[in-house]
């Protein structure tokens, strides 16, 4: 079972195109909740939310990449668990837990500007569709979300 | 956090406990080294730590505690004399071990080369116990370096040839492991990934870890992001089994009254709904009480480390200086005690290094020869006191002033008051001491002290007399948990400023406002000027350039002013409006919003919805630079 649940993935469509992440990195998916926004943060980042009694960041993956927002009653925030801390991503519809079959695998394109998706891991083919498999920490960029810069601790005293 | 991990991580946490109740003994045997027990009991603790580093895979640590431990035994004995020199030496092995423990908890593989000090306690004979130990001898630990107190034995005798049979002992636990003490060691020994086989590493080379004395303990985020695999270990905490009882007594009364109120629910009668409600209002009380009093933790450890820092620093300074200790029982949040260390033994040192005259001077001055330090803890006012007072010196402020001049940190014909003069010595880059010693004084230390003590939303003053003493006071909030904060609205959305920050709010009308070409706006309060800065602006709120919450900057009135007064500059912030004032716990922010500017964390408001706690003096600062 376990072994199952190491190759699960959860799918979600951004804008028309369809993605999937690994069901291990998802803690829940709820709708989408009342949002604080924060200032002086890029524009996919959406502000913070209380997960009963936690604080969390919400994050728009869709602007994230670039993929216009389809705004329906389906948007839904999918609270992923990134270690160390959770992290609420926002996307157009949750669809459902794909269970891969290994033969319809293939890694990831080797294309020219290949720094740009390497947060694409592969893809999969679902009958006539394909279906991006990402790492969301990657596609997020969370460990460095470029918020404005720190400058050093002296200045600011003297100011 | 796998079985074996979890075993050193408990490990860890209860050596750390053993460490310090060492070093308590150690400084108690000084005083009287002729007290076998005090001997035996330090014994117990080194054989302790030995026994279990080994059985949760410590390799090297072991080897290192068992030459330690063969130390002890010989002074036990009767071998080495218990002079302050061996003491010196059983104090710097002490040290070695909390460097160990405090870098194999950033990192279980981590190794510190114990070379030596090994070297330090092999080459030690009864004679050299009997050496009056020089100053140099006692080692300083120091914050800021991390040095092995080096040379000391560089003029050694040879050992003789009674230690031959030492050396096979030590040759014997080169071999890996295989001590079979403990029952547990086999089972928990074998899948230990790869403990060094060579229990001395060359020295320097396999530093694995950070440099432990420069890295205090492991703080909250910073820690957990190094480290790769290993997982840091979980933090923990002593409580009293009365105060985890009372919160389990109150816990269950919350539940038998969320069971009434379900029936209340279904049912019709008004009054006991109100009552249960009430109630329940009450209890709920009692258990956020209960549940913050379990994070805190008495001072006494902090204060007991105290002793160590006067007993070394006079002794390199020839000093005699006296540690009084008062209200080290007094309770803190543990966070802020864990902050509390470094500035504390800064000030400390300070006071010795600073305050307290030599001997000769003291006596001269008709003072007793021994200076007294006085470190205290007291409650005042929902606050968290500590002072630091000493009978020494004082601060002169003319040669404050005079410094300042040298340095350019005062215009001539700057005037200021004493206190203001004072107040210099927080200033960064500033010592009067004409020879940088060793123990302070490399003009690094009182305004590091300051910033760290401003961290943890505290402050710090001080009150001298000349020829009589300083006394330095700070003062601290008794938990970061829970802050009272004022609640204000700009442009829509609602931020938390800490009370504490907040010295007024006015309402601003019409004419108080006048702009300034090219500095902004000035707030009129009470015919003192201040300069007026917008919340919206500071954030950049992106809606205050739309319609909505628009007003030109130097339209009249509206809005109220939160004045805020700092020891640098007094100003004022605009917001729309002030929707309350409430505590509120601080909830983190998550490491992705670590580099925003000006938050000091969120919380969440009566309606559910987070807000933002601001930091208005980093904020202020910040939005300054940037213009």
């Amino acid at each position: 079972m376990s072994d199952n649940d190491q190759n699960r993935y959860l799918c979600f469509m951004l804008g028309k195109e369809e993605y999937a992440i690994p069901l291990l990195t998802v803690r829940e998916v709820i709708a989408v909740p009342e949002i604080t926004p924060v200032p002086q943060t890029p524009s996919h980042f959406v502000g913070i939310m209380n997960l009963r009694g936690q604080v969390i960041s919400v994050l728009d993956l869709r602007s994230k990449l670039g993929i216009k927002p389809n705004a329906s009653a389906d948007t839904a925030v999918i609270i992923c668990d990134l270690h160390p801390n959770s992290l609420g991503v926002i996307v157009d519809k949750v669809e459902s837990v794909l269970n891969p079959d290994p033969t319809h695998l293939s890694p990831r394109p080797q294309m020219e500007n290949s720094k740009a998706n390497d947060y694409v891991t592969g893809i999969y083919r679902k009958e006539e569709r394909l279906i991006l498999l990402i790492d969301i920490a990657k596609a997020l960029g969370a460990t460095d979300l470029g918020l404005a810069a720190r400058t050093s601790g002296e200045q600011k005293k003297a100011a | 956090m796998d079985f074996e991990q979890e075993l050193k991580a408990s490990f860890l946490e209860e050596v750390t406990g053993l460490l310090e109740e060492a070093e308590r003994y150690f400084l108690r045997l000084e005083e009287n080294p002729e007290d076998k027990s005090i001997l035996d009991q330090i014994f117990r603790v080194a054989h302790n730590v030995k026994g279990s580093s080994r059985a949760v895979g410590f390799e090297e640590l072991g080897t290192f505690t068992h030459k330690f431990e063969t130390l002890l035994l010989r002074c036990k004995t009767g071998e080495f004399a218990v002079t302050p020199t061996t003491i010196s030496l059983l104090l710097a092995c002490n040290d070695h071990l909390g460097r160990f423990i405090e870098a194999l908890r950033g990192d279980f593989n981590a190794s510190v080369p114990s070379d030596e000090i090994i070297q330090r306690i092999e080459s030690f004979t009864p004679a050299d116990a009997l050496v009056e130990a020089s100053p140099n001898e006692a080692s300083v630990p120091d914050a800021s370096a991390f040095e092995e107190p080096a040379e000391i034995h560089a003029a050694d005798l040879p050992p003789p040839a009674a230690f031959e049979s030492e050396a096979d002992i030590l040759a014997r636990l080169d071999q890996p492991f295989v001590v079979a003490a403990d029952p547990v060691v086999s089972e928990v020994a074998t899948p230990v990934p790869t403990p060094s086989v060579a229990p001395t590493p060359p020295p320097l080379a396999s530093v694995a870890a950070p440099t432990p004395a420069a890295t205090p303990s492991p703080k909250a985020e910073g820690a957990k992001a190094a480290g790769g695999n290993t997982p840091a270990p979980e933090e923990s905490i002593r409580v009293s089994l009365s105060r985890l009882e009372r919160l389990v007594n109150f816990v269950g009364e919350l539940v038998i009254f969320q069971t009434v109120l379900q029936e209340q629910a279904y049912g019709s009668n008004p009054t006991l709904l109100r009552r249960t409600v009430h109630q329940m209002g009450k209890v709920t009380k009692e258990i956020q009480d209960l549940s913050m009093s379990l994070r805190m933790v008495p001072l006494k450890q902090t204060f007991q480390k105290m002793q160590r820092i006067v007993r070394d620093t006079s002794s390199v300074l020839n000093k005699k200086v006296k540690l009084q200790i008062e209200g080290e029982e007094t309770e803190v949040d543990k966070t802020i005690v864990e902050s509390l260390g470094d500035p504390l033994v800064h000030l400390i040192r300070n006071a010795c290094d600073h305050g307290i005259e030599t001997p000769e001077e003291r006596v001269a001055r008709g003072k007793p020869d021994t200076g007294t330090v006085r470190l205290a803890a007291f409650h005042r006012g929902g606050r968290l006191v500590i002072e630091i007072k000493d009978d020494g010196n004082g601060i002169d402020a003319n040669r404050l002033r005079q410094k300042a001049l040298e340095k350019g940190i005062l215009r001539p014909g700057q005037n200021i008051s004493d206190r203001e003069a004072v107040n210099l010595i927080f200033h960064a880059g500033f010592s009067t001491k004409a020879q940088v010693t060793e123990v302070s004084g490399r003009g690094v230390g009182m305004d590091v002290v300051k910033t760290n003590i401003e961290a943890i939303q505290g402050e710090i003053e001080v009150e001298t007399a000349v020829g009589q003493g300083s006394t330095f006071r700070v003062l601290l909030p008794l938990t970061l948990a829970i802050i009272e904060g004022l609640v204000v609205k700009s442009d829509q959305d609602r931020f938390i400023i800490p009370l504490a920050h907040v010295h007024e709010s006015v309402k601003i009308e019409a004419g108080d406002l006048h702009p300034v070409a090219n500095m902004g706006e000035i707030f009129k309060l009470r015919d003192e000027p201040l300069p007026l800065l917008r919340l919206s602006k500071l954030l950049n709120q992106k809606r205050a350039a739309g319609a909505a919450g628009a007003r030109k900057p130097n339209e009249d009135g509206g809005g109220i002013a939160i004045v805020v007064r700092t020891q640098a500059q007094p100003y004022a912030v605009h917001v729309d409006d002030i929707v309350g004032q409430h505590q509120v716990v601080i909830k983190k922010l998550g490491t992705e919003m670590q580099r925003t500017h000006g938050f000091g964390g969120s919380a969440i408001l009566g309606d559910g919805r987070p807000a933002l706690i601001l930091e208005l003096q980093e904020l202020v600062g910040f939005s300054k630079e940037a213009a």
